[in-house]
């Protein structure tokens, strides 16, 4: 299933954050979305997720407008986990990853034996198979962030798209994380797309790179080819130098103000 | 339902889930009888079985079955239902302090009942009370179009402030009324405060089944509440239409705390423990969270209105007084309790 937009048109009231963009999300890739804070990365993400309405265009899930799909199928096709969100916290790990069963379910189909084996197969993916009793408040930072992830593996969607997955985590569960995603990109040809912060991790899991800039896609590619000290220097407003990353052959940034403080 | 590989805990977890809401009913039951027998004028076990199969004109016949049934139904169905509102409104609101009175309900009523009272003293009880009803579903319709209801999209957040203000405006339209009128407010002080006593049986008959209706309803939404209460963005993603589900919260909310404020007046606090202490129960899950403030709520009202009868004996107090006073100490309890774990 492909994913792109069409002269997308995002903002809120009269104020427009990102104007005419036309991507396309490589399919079984893992698409980084990258630039400055207030820049539009995590609109366009939502937008491509239909939390949001664009002001203009559309946005195309396989051959249909996204928004003239009834939602619930778009939910067996498309999964959005959102920026740092907040469950009961006594909801348990198991039954915080059964929600994702939910667009399979109807008056006519209730919860079924195979449900509960992709319940499984999500808790085991993720590593949390022996703690899926365990309430969300007992969790630490990265785990929890893994139960939601499970959750969206639950949903057992091709695309999976992702707003600041690794946000407010110890660098230990960012790369554990990012990790997870991209095996998960590899082992089970899921289209991923993440809206993250940080170039270097970027560089290093991205197949491809799509940097925003002043509402506009400023430079769209593999990283290898993308990423250039003007790059840096125009989408975050820093100097930078580039050098390819000793244990992954990817580009990675060293960044600075002036060379003498 | 759940295969060996799921750990047992769960089940058992359930199944206690189950037996303590049966033993919950058996209370509940002990104090429908409770609310039955005992008050001012004496009665026992054998009076209320002579009401109903061999009803003479005694004194004990009399209060039962004109005054004691219908305000231990009305007890028991208006806890229920202002308990369930509560919780609807917690989750609407995802704020912990949320009560139906937070979307208007209680002011809209109060206004609508003292005007109609004030200045169509004619009117009968019955009507008395739909316009209290259509007081309060008018402060709801105000909030929901202010929260940008029709525009489609609500903001919770909008709700609780548009709420406020409208429940202020509302509460200083009464006040004027009332300052005017002193007469009106002797006579509807005991309504403002909550009262389920001096109610007929017909105004109940029509209640009931409206009531049971909505709680019905509130069963057949708790996996779109579930999912709801993982926050807006989550739930839409996975493909609830959450503007409806929102729409039919309201609803419900107006239907089921509207009809309790129009019957017995703004009953405080029920609305607002009662969720907290089934979440502190049973958790956040709704197939438990619904049928245990059900239960709960109505066990709380009928406590709270026998205990009403033997606080200044033998004067009886307004049972909201009761509940206020019942409810307070329980809920910083529950606070505290839910902000050490």
């Amino acid at each position: 299933m492909n994913i792109s937009t069409n002269n997308l048109t995002l903002g809120y009231g009269d104020f427009i954050v990102l104007k005419d963009i036309n991507v396309t999300i490589p399919k079984n890739k893992v698409t980084i979305l990258v630039g400055s804070n207030g820049c539009g990365k995590s609109t366009l993400l939502k937008t491509m997720a239909r939390l949001l309405k664009p002001m203009s265009g559309n946005v195309v899930l396989g051959d249909m407008d996204i928004f003239q799909k009834p939602s619930k199928e778009i939910a067996k096709e498309l999964a959005i986990l959102t920026q740092s969100p907040d469950a009961p916290s006594d909801l348990t790990v198991f039954n915080l990853v059964k929600q994702g069963r939910y667009p399979y379910q109807s008056w006519f189909n209730q919860w079924s034996k195979e449900d509960e084996n992709i319940v499984e197969y999500a808790l085991e993916k993720t590593g949390l198979s022996s703690i899926r009793n365990k309430k969300l408040s007992e969790l630490s930072g990265g785990q929890k962030q893994r139960v939601w992830i499970a959750m969206t593996l639950a949903q057992q969607t091709e695309i999976i798209l992702l707003d600041e997955p690794t946000n407010h985590l110890d660098i230990k569960y960012k790369i554990e994380v990012l990790d997870l995603l991209k095996h998960l990109n590899q082992h089970e040809k899921r289209t991923i797309v993440i809206v993250l912060h940080d170039i270097n991790l970027a560089c290093r899991y991205a197949d491809h790179i799509i940097a925003i800039k002043d509402g506009k896609v400023y430079a769209e590619g593999d990283p290898k080819e993308i990423v250039t000290e003007k790059l840096i220097n125009d989408v975050f407003d820093i100097n930078a130098k580039i050098i390819e990353c000793p244990l992954f052959k990817t580009p990675m940034c060293i960044t600075y103000q002036n060379l003498s403080v | 339902m759940f295969n060996i590989k799921t750990p047992k805990l769960i089940l058992e977890s359930n199944k206690s889930k189950l037996l303590l809401l049966i033993g919950l009913l058996f209370l509940l039951i002990a104090f429908f009888f409770a609310s039955l027998l005992l008050g001012y004028i004496k009665t026992d076990f054998y009076d209320l079985v002579n009401t109903y199969t061999n009803y003479t004109d005694s004194i004990e016949n009399i209060v039962i079955k004109n005054s004691r049934m219908p305000r231990a139904l009305i007890a028991l169905f208006i806890g229920a239902s202002l308990s369930v509102s509560g919780l609807l409104m917690q989750t609407l609101t995802k704020n912990p302090m949320a009560s139906p009175g937070l979307l208007g309900v209680n002011s809209g009523a109060a206004f609508f009942m003292v005007f109609a009272y004030s200045f169509m003293p004619n009117l009968t009880h019955n009507y008395l009370m739909i316009s209290s009803f259509v007081g309060a579903a008018l402060a709801v319709l105000f909030v929901y179009a202010l929260a940008g209801g029709i525009k489609g999209t609500i903001q919770t957040f909008d709700l609780t402030l548009a709420g406020a203000a409208i429940s202020a405006i509302f509460l200083s339209f009464t006040q004027m009324v009332l300052y005017k009128d002193q007469k009106t407010m002797e006579e509807i002080l005991f309504w403002l405060t909550g009262s389920v006593e001096g109610r007929s049986m017909d105004s109940l008959v029509k209640l009931i089944p409206i009531m049971l209706i909505g709680w019905i309803i509130c069963f057949l939404l708790a996996k779109r509440l579930n999912l709801f209460s993982l926050g807006e963005e989550i739930a839409k993603g996975l493909g609830l239409n959450t503007e409806l589900l929102k729409l039919q919260i309201i609803l419900l909310v107006v239907v089921l705390a509207g009809a309790s404020v129009a019957v017995a007046g703004p009953i405080a606090l029920v609305g607002l423990i009662i969720p907290h202490f089934t979440r502190f129960l049973v958790g956040a899950e709704f197939k438990w969270a619904i049928p245990y403030s059900i239960v709960l709520g109505a066990i709380f009202l009928l406590s709270a209105d026998v205990a009403s009868r033997f606080i200044i004996y033998p004067k009886e107090i307004p049972v909201g007084a009761v509940t206020a006073i019942l409810g307070t100490p329980f809920f910083i309890y529950i606070a505290r309790k839910a902000e050490n774990k």
